[in-house]
C-alpha cells in the first residue's frame, strides 16, 4: 500500500461519500416506509455499510471501520429479523450516517473528528443489537423442494428470506428465464422489478442456457408471493417457466396447529389476545412520547401566562391544540392497527374442517384460499369464523354435486370452493364461491311451501328463492344430511353479519355455482358516517348503511296505506322522519333530504332537514340506560364538544318497518 | 495468465487489481475487472481465465451465485475461484467451500496473503 497510498485515499474518500449519500437517502426511505419496510431496502442499507466497512478496514481508517462494523452487525441482525425496526433504530442510523460523514471529512480536516461522539454512538448501537425480537416459530424450509445445488448457493440472508416468505404463507415458485447474452442484465432487472411489485425475488441463480447454443444465459429465480402461478406467468409475459416449490400448497399451517378438530365445537378461538408486532407498539409509544412533549409545552405556556403578549400566547395555544389533535388521531389509528389481524388466521381452521367434511360426505373438494393477508379487526375475524363455516358447509353439502353428476355436466369431478378476501374502500369483502349446481328456485319452492313460508300459488324466482333461504324457519339442512345447519339457518348467519355492521348478498348462476359475498367495515371502532340534521339535533348515520341521499319537495311525499312513502325509480320507499323516531321538535320545511338506508335486503328512507358532511366517527357507548333504546348505536363527538347520536339503521327498520315488509304486504 | 476480479466497490476493485498487479512479481498476470456479477457473466465467454477472484456481497447476483454458476458450468468448472469477503460470515464461507470455491480470504487482509492464495490457485 506504499505507492498507491495517496491515490487509494482519494478513491476511498470519493466512494465513501457516494456510499454515504446513498445510505442517507435509503435511511430516509426506510423511515418513510414505517412498519412495512421492504426487505430489499434493509439489505441494500446493509450492503452499503458492509462495503464501507470493508474499504475502511483495508485502508486502516480505524474509526470509520469500527463504527461501520458495529452498524453492520446491527443491520445484519435487522435484516435477519433478529431485532425489530423502530424509531430509535432509525434515529441511530441517521446519527451514524452523520458521524460517518464527519469521519470521512476528518480524513482531510482532522479537527472535525472531535465532533463525533464515537463511544456514545457505539453504545447505542450495541443496545439496539442486543434487543430481542420474539422468535417466530419454524421456518419450514423442509417443505420446499430445493435441489442441493440451489440450496447451497443461498446466502444465510437469502435462506432467512425464504423462511420469512414461508412463514407468511406465501407460495414459493421457481422461475426459469432465458435471455440473450447481449441484453440479459436489463431484461432480468426488468423482470425482477415486475416480480418485486407483488412479492419478493429471494435469489437469482445463473445457469447454463438450456438451448445449449451458447448464445444465451438462463436464470433460476426463487420467488415468494401471494399470487397464483398463472398470475406470475402472465406478469412475466409468458416466456418464463414457473413451477411451485411448496409441497403442501393449501393450508400450510394446518400441521403446525396440531390438535384434531372436533366439528361440534365452535371454530372461534377462545383467546382474546392479539399477537402484536413490536413495531406497532413502538409506534404507539412514540406517539405517547410526542404527546408528553405537547403537555410540557402546555405547562410552560401556563407558567408564562400573562408574561407574554396575548397574541403570542394565543398563537402558541393554537399550535399546541393543533398538534394534540393530530397526535391523538395518530394514536387512535395506531391502536386500531394493533387490533388488525390477517384474515388468513382463520383460513387454516377452515381448511381443516373442509377436509373433514369432504371426507364425511364422500366428496372431492378443492379449497382455494386467497387474500389471506387482508387485515380485519381481531374481534370481527373471530365473529366471522362460524358464519363462514356455515356458508362453506352449505356450499359443500348443497352446492357441490356428487362426482358422477358433475362429470355428466362436463365439470371436473372435484368441486371447487374459493374463499377470497379483499379490501374495497372502507370495507373488507369475503367471497365464498363454489362451482356447484347453483341455487335452484324449483328445489327451494317445495321446501318453503312445506314450512308454510309461501302461499301454494306463489311462484318463486331466483331473488325470492334467495330471500327464502335467509328466512327464519327455512333451514332444512339437518333433515337432509346432518352436516349443514345444525338447527341454525342462514337467517342466523345474516344476523351475525349484521351485528358486525356488515351485509351479505348472494349471486347464483344455475348450473355453474353460487357466491356468498360478505362485506364488513374494516373496524367497528371507527367508521365513516354521514352527519345530518333533523329538527333541533344532528345525527350520524354510518355510511355502510347509506345507499344514496337525495333532495325532495314536501309534495313528493305520498301516503300509501297510512304510511309516508317516496317513489324512487318506480319503487315505494317507506319514509321515517328522523325527528319523529327520536321524538324531537321539528318545524315544517319547504325542502327535505331523504337518506336511503339499507340493512340486509330491507330499505328505509330517513327524512332529514339537511346533510351536514361526511366524517370519520368513533362510536362510544352511551351507558346502560340508553343502550336498549331502538335505533341508537351509541354517541359520538363531532368536534367543538358537540356530542350527537349514532343511528343504528338495522334496529330502526326493526322498529318502524321496511320496504321489504311493506312490499310483501302490498303484493 | 488471466485473472477475473469481481467486486462491486470501485475502490476495492482497483485496490485488489493493484495488489495483484504490483505485488505478484514473476507471475505476469493480466487482470480483467468486473464491477458486478452480471458484468462477470458477460465477460466470461470472451476470455480464457486462469482464476477468478470474487466478492460475496453484491447486488443482482451475489458471489455465491456466481461460484455456483461457474462450478456447474462445463466450460468454467475447472477455473479455480478465490472468494474474498469480510469476516463475520462464517456460514457464507462454509457455503462458498461447499459450492467448490478453492480459496477464501477474509477482509481486511494483508496484500501478501492475497498474492499467496492466488499463487497457490495458479499452481505457481
Amino acid at each position: 500500500m506504499k505507492r498507491e497510498d495517496q491515490k487509494a485515499r482519494q478513491e476511498f474518500t470519493s466512494e465513501a461519500e457516494e456510499l454515504l449519500e446513498a445510505l442517507s437517502s435509503d435511511v430516509v426511505e426506510l423511515e418513510s416506509q414505517g412498519e412495512e419496510v421492504r426487505p430489499e431496502l434493509v439489505n441494500k442499507i446493509f450492503r452499503e455499510v458492509h462495503s464501507l466497512k470493508g474499504l475502511a478496514g483495508m485502508l486502516g481508517f480505524d474509526q470509520i471501520s469500527e463504527l461501520s462494523h458495529g452498524l453492520e452487525d446491527m443491520l445484519d441482525r435487522l435484516r435477519m429479523g433478529k431485532i425489530p425496526i423502530n424509531r430509535t433504530l432509525v434515529d441511530v442510523l441517521f446519527d451514524s450516517v452523520d458521524s460517518l460523514n464527519r469521519l470521512v471529512i476528518a480524513i482531510q480536516n482532522p479537527e472535525v473528528a472531535g465532533l463525533v461522539d464515537l463511544p456514545g454512538l457505539a453504545g447505542r448501537i450495541r443496545d439496539l443489537s442486543s434487543s430481542q425480537r420474539p422468535r417466530k416459530g419454524e421456518k419450514g424450509l423442509d417443505r420446499i423442494d430445493l435441489d442441493e445445488q440451489t440450496r447451497r448457493s443461498l446466502t444465510e440472508y437469502e435462506e432467512h428470506r425464504l423462511g420469512e416468505n414461508l412463514r407468511k404463507q406465501r407460495s414459493i415458485f421457481s422461475i426459469e428465464l432465458s435471455f440473450d447474452f447481449a441484453t440479459f442484465d436489463e431484461k432480468l432487472r426488468a423482470a425482477t422489478s415486475v416480480l418485486n411489485e407483488s412479492g419478493e425475488v429471494i435469489s437469482t441463480l445463473p445457469a447454463i442456457d438450456p438451448s445449449g447454443a451458447g448464445e444465451g444465459i438462463a436464470f433460476r429465480l426463487l420467488y415468494g408471493t401471494m399470487a397464483e402461478r398463472e398470475e406470475v406467468e402472465r406478469r412475466l409475459g409468458g416466456e418464463a417457466r414457473v413451477s411451485s416449490l411448496v409441497r403442501q400448497p393449501s393450508a400450510p399451517a394446518a400441521a403446525a396447529q396440531g390438535e384434531a378438530l372436533d366439528d361440534e365445537i365452535s371454530l372461534r378461538s377462545v383467546s382474546n389476545t392479539v399477537r402484536v408486532d413490536i413495531a406497532r407498539l413502538d409506534a404507539v409509544m412514540n406517539i405517547v412520547g410526542e404527546l408528553i412533549v405537547e403537555k410540557t409545552s402546555l405547562e410552560s405556556l401556563s407558567r408564562g401566562f400573562g408574561l407574554q403578549s396575548e397574541r403570542i400566547g394565543f398563537q402558541e395555544l393554537n399550535r399546541i391544540a393543533r398538534n394534540l389533535d393530530r397526535k391523538l388521531s395518530d394514536l387512535q389509528r395506531s391502536v386500531i392497527e394493533i387490533r388488525m389481524v390477517p384474515v388468513g388466521q382463520i383460513y387454516s381452521k377452515l381448511a381443516r374442517t373442509v377436509r373433514k367434511l369432504a371426507r364425511e360426505l364422500g366428496k372431492e373438494i378443492e379449497l382455494v384460499l386467497r387474500g389471506e393477508e387482508t387485515e380485519l379487526d381481531k374481534m370481527m375475524v373471530e365473529e366471522l369464523t362460524d358464519p363462514l363455516m356455515h356458508i362453506i358447509r352449505n356450499a359443500i353439502d348443497h352446492g357441490i354435486e356428487p362426482a358422477a353428476e358433475r362429470v355428466a355436466a362436463g365439470k371436473p369431478s372435484a368441486g371447487s370452493v374459493v374463499l377470497d378476501a379483499y379490501q374495497k374502500g372502507n370495507s373488507v369483502v369475503i367471497d365464498v364461491s363454489d362451482d356447484g349446481r347453483g341455487i335452484d328456485p324449483e328445489r327451494i319452492r317445495p321446501v318453503a311451501l312445506r314450512r308454510g313460508l309461501i302461499e301454494p300459488r306463489e311462484s318463486v324466482d331466483l331473488p325470492r328463492a334467495i330471500e327464502l333461504l335467509f328466512t327464519p324457519g327455512f333451514s332444512t339442512a339437518a333433515a337432509v344430511s346432518g352436516v349443514s345447519g345444525r338447527g341454525v339457518g342462514l337467517d342466523v348467519v345474516r344476523k351475525n353479519i349484521q351485528d358486525l355492521k356488515g351485509t351479505i348478498e348472494v349471486m347464483s348462476e344455475p348450473g355453474s355455482g353460487s357466491t356468498f359475498r360478505i362485506s364488513l367495515p374494516i373496524t367497528l371502532a371507527i367508521l365513516q358516517a354521514l352527519i345530518v340534521r333533523a329538527g333541533t339535533d344532528a345525527y350520524a348515520i354510518p355510511l355502510t348503511s347509506v345507499e344514496e341521499s337525495l333532495r325532495i319537495r314536501p309534495d313528493e311525499i305520498r301516503t300509501v296505506e297510512g304510511r309516508e312513502v317516496y317513489m324512487l325509480r318506480e319503487r315505494a320507499i317507506p319514509l321515517l322522519r328522523l325527528s319523529d323516531a327520536f321524538a324531537t321538535e321539528s318545524e315544517p320545511r319547504s325542502k327535505h333530504f331523504i337518506v336511503v338506508t339499507r340493512s340486509g335486503e330491507r330499505q328505509i328512507g330517513l327524512l332529514v332537514d339537511s346533510l351536514v358532511r361526511q366524517q370519520e366517527i368513533v362510536i362510544k357507548s352511551i351507558g346502560a340506560r340508553l343502550d336498549s333504546v331502538p335505533g341508537i348505536a351509541g354517541a359520538t363527538e363531532i368536534g367543538e364538544n358537540e356530542i350527537i347520536l349514532v343511528v343504528d339503521v338495522g334496529s330502526l327498520i326493526d322498529q318502524f318497518g321496511s320496504a321489504a315488509r311493506g312490499r310483501r304486504a302490498a303484493g | 495468465m488471466k485473472v477475473l476480479v469481481v467486486e462491486d466497490s470501485p475502490s476495492m476493485l482497483s485496490m485488489l487489481s493493484n495488489i495483484i498487479e504490483s505485488d505478484s512479481d514473476g507471475l505476469a498476470l493480466e487482470i480483467v475487472e468486473a464491477s458486478s456479477g452480471f458484468e462477470a457473466l458477460k465477460i466470461l465467454p470472451h476470455h480464457r481465465f486462469d482464476a477468478v477472484v470474487t466478492d460475496i456481497n453484491m447486488p443482482d447476483i451475489n458471489g455465491l451465485e456466481l461460484v455456483s454458476f461457474l462450478k456447474s458450468h462445463p466450460t468454467y468448472r475447472e477455473i479455480p475461484v478465490l472468494v474474498v469477503s469480510t469476516e463475520g460470515s462464517a456460514e457464507d464461507r462454509r457455503r462458498a467451500e461447499a459450492l467448490g470455491a478453492e480459496e477464501y480470504l477474509v477482509k481486511p487482509f494483508e496484500p501478501v496473503d492475497l498474492v499467496e492464495k492466488l499463487r497457490r490457485l495458479l499452481g505457481g
